[in-house]
């Protein structure tokens, strides 16, 4: 038998290591907020519904957020409905946010950025470089903090108006997220 | 034990950081002999260097791997439609509840022309008689605008907004029987008395609370 040339096995030992390294997350908190701007009001609606999960490997990582639109809650039901109203959410019920990151965060890192993809109200908007915190971390906790600048523009929403003023294009999201890694990546299932 | 699947099985799971793993690859491995492969004794290690299931879907993170599916994730037409029906017959109840606020101003300033003159009292009849009227518009799109199927409590200046139309609601009905009452009394050369003298007081408590609910809505507390 001919022995394996090192190399082939170093880069094979390589790769192996590296799928090693694929880590399920599994968000356990989140709080998802909008701000929306109006001459006579500023109000904020949050929902603390959501669910993901990210994928981190040797190519990077995955995650996945998505809530239900009728979870906000701006503290106002008739506006809530409004909004959902305004954005297709009877179509449309879920938003999501993907984002992908090149490069896997270092452990001294404390921000990163990712590209994130939003599809709400039935168009999607990608946010080349968004910006994220980590806020605290631990072996197997992270919890990351980042805003979103949406603008109603992006997904053909036509700004709800309060006497005749419409409220402002500009509606930050902030994510606030809670991430724990999955131990046993297959066998988990996703939390209710 | 065959060991040609198992080995096949396992160069697989192997060569996979090579050949570009794809969760289709793994379905298409005999799901039997990869049963099989990780009661092997050791074979932990093998099936932790190999990507999970949802690693190895790379970008195919789903909405139902995160237990979105079914009615909540599900798209609903017939909720659009009722959620459009009911913002249009609330954008109307708004623009009648601004509009018969013109009129119920006006009928409160002009209510004391009212007592002295016959034409200051026909005035403010037609500006009290202009604002019920509006004031039944604009009631009728709110108690007619569709209620949402599990929307919930009323909460936040919505909830001040409903409470209040459980008075201004029945003082406007009442302002409107106690202004009639008080102008044929008028008229008959007496003073208003019983209802009709409750004419300034109802129309007052109906003008304001009607204003406290429009003024709700706009400000912030």
């Amino acid at each position: 038998m001919r022995p394996i040339p090192a190399a082939v096995l170093a880069a094979f030992c390589s790769l192996a290591g590296l799928s090693a390294a694929a880590s399920d997350w599994i968000l356990e908190r989140s709080e998802l907020t909008y701000t929306v701007t109006h001459p006579l009001h500023t109000v904020r609606g949050s929902s603390r519904q959501a669910r993901g999960k990210g994928i981190c490997d040797a190519a990077g990582c995955r995650f996945l957020v998505a809530a239900p639109v009728k979870s906000f809650d701006s503290g106002d039901s008739n506006r809530d409905l409004h909004m959902l109203e305004a954005t297709r959410g009877g179509k449309f019920p879920v938003v999501s946010v993907r984002g992908t990151l090149k490069r896997l965060p270092e452990r001294a890192d404390k921000a990163f950025e990712a590209e994130v993809s939003v599809e709400f109200a039935g168009r999607t908007a990608v946010y080349p470089r968004v910006r994220f915190e980590i806020v605290e971390t631990s072996s197997a906790t992270a919890r990351v903090h980042g805003v979103l600048p949406c603008g109603l523009k992006e997904y053909e929403i036509k700004p709800p108006s309060l006497l005749w003023i419409p409220i402002r294009d500009h509606i930050p999201v902030s994510v606030d997220t809670f991430w724990r890694l999955q131990e046993t990546p297959t066998a988990a299932k996703p939390p209710n | 034990m065959k060991k040609i699947p198992a080995v096949a099985a396992l160069s697989a799971l192997l060569l996979q950081p090579l050949a570009g793993w794809s969760f289709e690859a793994r379905r298409a491995i005999d799901l039997e002999t990869y049963s099989r492969i990780s009661n092997w004794p050791g074979s932990g290690l093998l099936l932790a260097q190999a990507p999970s299931a949802s690693a190895a879907a790379g970008d195919q993170l789903s909405l139902d791997e995160l237990g979105l599916v079914g009615k909540p994730a599900a798209a609903d037409p017939a909720l659009q439609a009722l959620l459009e029906r009911r913002t249009r017959m609330l954008q109307r109840h708004q623009r009648l509840g601004l509009a018969a606020a013109v009129p119920l101003l006006a009928a409160l300033l002009t209510g004391n022309s009212a007592k002295s003159s016959p034409s200051g009292r026909g005035l403010h009849a037609g500006l009290g008689s202009a604002a019920t009227v509006l004031y039944l518009a604009t009631a009728y799109h709110s108690i007619r605008a569709p209620n949402i199927p599990g929307a919930g409590p009323k909460k936040g200046a919505t909830r001040i907004h409903r409470a209040l139309a459980f008075v201004h609601y029945p003082a406007m009905l009442l302002t409107t029987a106690a202004g009639f009452s008080a102008k044929r009394q008028v008229e008959r050369g007496r003073d208003a008395h019983s209802l009709g003298k409750q004419h300034p007081t109802i129309a007052t408590t109906a003008a304001v609370s009607f204003l406290l609910a429009m003024g709700v809505m706009v400000i912030n507390f």
